[in-house]
Formats: structure tokens, sequence, C-alpha cells
């Protein structure tokens, strides 16, 4: 086939895309992503029986808009990553910053505490099992992400998929908090960054092979 | 110059994502005469796969041409697609080592070749192994040039079902021919 009809073939008919349809694959297969992750919370770790009482503790809420903050950003970078024409100029490095600010809670928290405490703040109950519990809980969220991503034009795969990873490790994080008692800010911003940035490897790793077009 | 070229392009390209399939048959026409131009410069080594390589990338900004912005300028979306089309070739072909020149969007802007050679892949024999139904849809509507509602008459899919076996088909279709050199 010549180029030329080839372009005659493109062109005739159906050009115009439909944007609603587009947006309505994407909000679907972010929220079977979820659905995936919370049947399998409830499958394989149950919900935390005293969550209720969590709602009054300030840390409960630090840790939702912690999670939630790195899911935001990844969502938006991952958006613009999607579009060759602003994929060059994203700034990916926005994805630090709740790990930063975190961080410094933390650390200040360590610092101020008493000696024989510090321990505790950083392991707490669960530190040998969150990092995989999380990893864990993206698997369906790692699909629907990278699904996404491949119904774009990603140009910078590797990052297009570590972002990717990312977001899902952050939707798992969010449902695992469901689950998991540990607020300590210490212990989130070792064990539960982990368990986001575990798939968010295993996208970078993975993306020449699963999102090229 | 540059500047009137861009709008020009751009221009042509929201017609024809409006709906009017003239405007993008010569968005599409005059992008090829830019990427056989950006990929001949490239491809010096390998003069016989610049053809095939326009017609793969040309598929690419088809079939990611939601991607594109129209607040945006069109020539800097499509020069990414084609650097990364070339760059997967130069991947594809194990020539991990061959330097892409980055240039802007500007140079990609300033050169065109209207000169085609034929490509060595033919894009009939690949539609013709789509599968059935994709096969059926893209022959009726892009290839005959029935409407979407003639097609579905004439293939028993729903109109929403020629669309989306359209898409899906120039989607096989541009996944055949990235395993097909």
């Amino acid at each position: 086939m010549k180029t030329d009809q080839l372009i005659e073939m493109l062109a005739k008919h159906d050009v115009p895309v439909n944007k609603t349809r587009i947006a309505l694959q994407v909000s679907l297969a972010v929220a079977l992503g979820f659905i995936g992750s919370f049947v399998l919370l409830l499958v394989v770790f149950d919900m935390n029986p005293d969550l209720g009482m969590l709602f009054n503790n300030m840390w409960f809420w630090v840790r939702f808009l912690f999670i939630v903050s790195v899911g935001a950003i990844s969502a938006a970078v991952l958006a613009r990553l999607g579009r060759p024409a602003e994929a060059s100029r994203v700034s990916v490095w926005l994805i630090v910053v709740p790990f930063a600010l975190l961080a410094l809670v933390a650390a200040s928290m360590l610092v101020m505490a008493p000696r024989e405490e510090r321990a505790d703040m950083l392991l707490g109950i669960s530190w040998d099992v969150c990092a995989r519990n999380i990893s864990l809980l993206a698997l369906p969220l790692f699909v629907s992400a990278i699904w996404i991503a491949k119904q774009f034009a990603p140009v910078r795969l590797r990052v297009t998929g570590a972002i990717a990873g990312l977001f899902a490790g952050a939707g798992a994080a969010l449902i695992y908090s469901l689950h998991c008692p540990e607020i300590e800010p210490a212990f989130l911003v070792v064990w539960y960054s982990l368990g986001m940035m575990i798939p968010a490897v295993v996208g970078a790793v993975l993306a020449g092979k699963l999102l090229k077009w | 110059m540059l500047q009137e070229r861009e709008q020009k392009l751009r221009d042509l390209m929201r017609r024809g994502l409006a709906g009017d399939g003239a405007a993008y048959a010569l968005f599409l026409r005059d992008l090829a005469a830019l990427l056989r131009s950006f990929l001949r410069k490239r491809l010096s080594s390998m003069p016989d796969e610049v053809e095939d390589l326009v017609q793969e990338v040309l598929i690419a900004i088809h079939n990611q041409r939601h991607t594109y912005d129209v607040a945006q300028p069109v020539t800097a979306w499509a020069h990414a697609i084609a650097k990364y089309k070339l760059i997967d070739f130069f991947r594809r072909n194990s020539r991990r080592g061959e330097q892409v020149e980055l240039d802007d969007a500007e140079d990609f802007l300033a050169t065109s070749d209207h000169d085609a050679q034929d490509a060595k892949r033919d894009v009939s024999t690949l539609l013709a192994e789509l599968p059935p139904k994709q096969r059926a849809a893209i022959e009726s509507v892009k290839i005959e040039g029935l409407s979407i509602a003639e097609a579905s008459k004439r293939t028993g899919q729903s109109e929403s079902l020629v669309k989306v076996n359209i898409h899906r088909g120039l989607k096989t279709l541009a996944a055949r021919m990235r395993e097909s050199l």
C-alpha cells in the first residue's frame, strides 16, 4: 500500500475522537483497580475492627493526606506523561515532596522522643509485613494503571512505568490503611514508602515490555 | 515562515478532529512529507526502511490523536511521536548505540520531502490478516467509504461496535507493523 492510500484510508470517516468515552474508560479502569484491591484486602487481611477509633487521631489523617497526595501527584504526572507534547516538560520530581515533608516530621519526632521509644516508633508491630502487603494489594491497581497508560502515548516508557507503579502503590496503601493500625510518621515514611516504591520499581523495570506501542 | 507552517498544520488538524476528513488528509500528507525528510536524514544507512517507518509513524499518530491537545503546537506533538518511534526502531534493530539527534520541533518543521518511495512492508497484506470483525469494520468504512450506519448493516455489528472494531483493528495493525520491521 502506498503512503497516499494509507493516508486516504486513515482520513476516511470516524476521525473525531470521543473524549467522554476515553474519560469513562479511564474512570472505569481506576474503579476496577480499587475494587480489586479492596476485595483482596477483605480476603487476605480483613478490615481493622478499631478503625473508627482512629478517626479522632490527628496522625490517622496525616497518613491519609500523605497517601492521597502521593496518589494525586502521580496521577497528575501520569496524565501529562501520556501526552507526547508535554511528556518532556513534566517535572517528575514533584513526587518527592510528600515523602520529604513526612520524613521531616518523622525525623523531628524521632529526635524529640526518648531514646528507648525510637525503635518502636520506627518498627511498630508490623514492619516486617507492611511493604509486602502493600505491594500485594497494588497488583490489581498496577494492572489498571498500566492499561490506562497504554491508552495514551507515553514516550518516556521507564518513567511512565515507574509513576504508574507508584500510583498503584499509593492506591494500595490507601486500601491497606483500612487494615493497618500503624500511624506513626517514622513507620509510615519507611515502610509505607517502601511498599509504594516496590510497584514503582517493577513498573520501571517492565515498562519496556508492558508499555511499548 | 515556520510559524505559518505550524499554524496551517494546526488548523488542518483541528478541522480534521472536528470531522473534516479532507482537512485531515491534507494534514497527514503534509506531516508525511515532514516525517520523510526527518527520517531520511536519520536513516541514511537504511534508506529502504524510510517509507515503512513513515507509514508506521502515520498510523501511530492517527491512533494516538486523542493525546493531542488543540491548545498546543501540533508540530511538537508529532515530533515527539516521531522521535519515540525512531528510537524504538533503532532498539528493535539492536542499534542501541545509535545516537538520535535530539533536535527540536522547529528543525522538524524546516524541511519536507514529498518524494515517497515504495514501502517494503505491504499494509494491505497486514490488513487482510486482521481478526475478521476488525477487518470487516475497517474494510467497509475506511476503504470502501461506507458510513458507520451502512457498515453496521453490512457487518451486523452495532454502530458503536463498528467504531470500536475500527479503533482496535488499527491498533492491532500498528502492533503488527512494529513486529514486521
